[in-house]
């Protein structure tokens, strides 16, 4: 039960939609954004943080951001990219809370497998989201935003604030990292 | 021989999308984002009116401060009250409580440069300076106001000084001096007339005794109650021998 199908809705394919009109004032702007963005940016979020609902959480307080920041913009076709980057910045930071969360936080009990795992594909598919989740926050970001989000290294490197060969390097790594766990899906 | 990160990216991309595929976002965000926004926009306007609030009571009373001359003599008079601790009195005793005619009567006499010179010398001398101090200065009669009360004010000169003495103290204490004063000096002239020929006599026998009384409330009076007691102590002693 692979993926095959791949869906339409990619942040490339509403990319065009980054793009907001001169006159608009900051909540037609946000009104406008969450509509053609918000899901995309949430499964973004998701594949960051691993909680839906810091997901949605994360991608709320962007809106509020931009909302705030729309006069400051000084090029609102960019609008799209720094939603993503506020996106990529908080759910760092979720993670960095989280971790200092969980390190002094008692710790429970694993999480058990749930119904739809007993699929191969299923458990395969967790698998690699396990090894994601392994991996550094950096390179995680640079594989989620190149092969989630279709991005460029050129947009990758603005998202997470570094150079492109940053990119390059986080990349290569993170995809050595998951090389072992891929081979068997492939 | 390297293989390319793209190689399992087609792999990757898959897992990515079908697992975020799974998620489905809540259908109120936007309704979230907005009250998110308006309560934000609620905080800011509140900062913004408190500092407001803030600096512009700061400025009302920088204002007042600088433009109002009051404030700063009472700044000055301050400092005359860091004077009047020059006395080694206690700090207890303010200026509202003098109740004895004692030392403290000095200490507020050091307080007040200007009323120095008025009380000193009816003290030192009330016979012969009292008339010129009573001449000279209409307000120190003006102030005087008891003067009228007291029945033995027929002589201008004398009775003038016998309140200076005694009752320049209370007045300055918190009675209003303007409008009795001037009422009283008025009548003086009128009771003069009828009262001169009793208090004649009785001025010259009082005068001494409220001036030794008063002396040692002034600040000659210090050396002159030593003197006083010495020359008791060589009387009783030379009784005594």
């Amino acid at each position: 039960m692979r993926p095959t199908d791949v869906t339409t809705e990619t942040l490339v394919a509403e990319r065009s939609l980054g793009a907001v009109p001169v006159g608009w004032d900051a909540d037609m702007a946000v009104t406008a954004l969450y509509s053609a963005h918000y899901r995309s940016l949430v499964r973004l979020a998701m594949l960051l943080v691993r909680d839906t609902a810091t997901a949605e959480e994360v991608v709320q307080d962007a809106f509020v951001a931009l909302h705030g920041a729309w006069r400051r913009l000084r090029d609102t076709d960019k609008a799209l990219a720094y939603l993503r980057q506020s996106v990529v910045n908080r759910s760092r930071s979720v993670l960095r809370h989280r971790a200092v969360v969980e390190k002094y936080a008692p710790k429970g009990l694993p999480d058990a497998p749930s119904a739809e795992n007993g699929a191969i594909g299923e458990l395969e598919r967790s698998a690699v989201i396990e090894a994601l989740r392994g991996l550094p926050t950096r390179q995680r970001e640079a594989l989620v935003l190149r092969y989630y989000g279709d991005l460029s290294e050129a947009e990758i490197a603005h998202a997470m604030g570094i150079s492109k060969g940053a990119v390059k390097s986080h990349t290569a790594r993170g995809m050595a990292a998951l090389r072992t766990t891929l081979e068997q899906l492939s | 021989m390297t293989e390319s990160p793209d190689e399992y990216g087609e792999v990757l991309r898959r897992v990515l999308r079908a697992e975020a595929d799974s998620v489905v976002p809540s259908a109120e965000g936007l309704q979230i984002i907005r009250t998110r926004i308006e309560q934000r926009g609620v905080r800011g306007i509140f900062w913004w009116r408190a500092a407001a609030s803030a600096f512009g009571a700061v400025l009302v009373a920088a204002a007042v401060v600088m433009f109002v001359p009051g404030l700063k003599v009472q700044i000055g008079t301050g400092q005359h009250i860091i004077q009047v601790q020059y006395d080694t009195s206690p700090p207890d005793e303010s200026s509202t409580q003098r109740p004895p005619n004692g030392v403290h009567a000095s200490s507020a006499v050091v307080g007040s440069p200007t009323s120095r010179p008025a009380a000193s010398p009816s003290g030192t001398a009330p016979a012969v300076p009292s008339p010129s101090v009573t001449a000279s200065p209409g307000n120190d009669c003006a102030t005087a106001a008891p003067t009228a009360v007291e029945p033995d004010a027929s002589d201008s000169p004398q009775p003038c000084a016998e309140p200076t003495a005694t009752e320049s103290q209370p007045d300055r204490t918190t009675e209003p001096r303007p409008t009795p004063s001037r009422q009283s000096t008025t009548p003086t002239p009128t009771r003069t007339a009828s009262a001169t020929p009793k208090p004649s006599p009785r001025p010259t026998v009082e005068q001494p005794t409220p001036t030794a009384s008063q002396a040692p409330s002034d600040p000659p009076a210090p050396t002159a109650t030593p003197l006083m007691t010495t020359e008791a102590d060589s009387s009783t002693n030379t009784s005594q021998e």
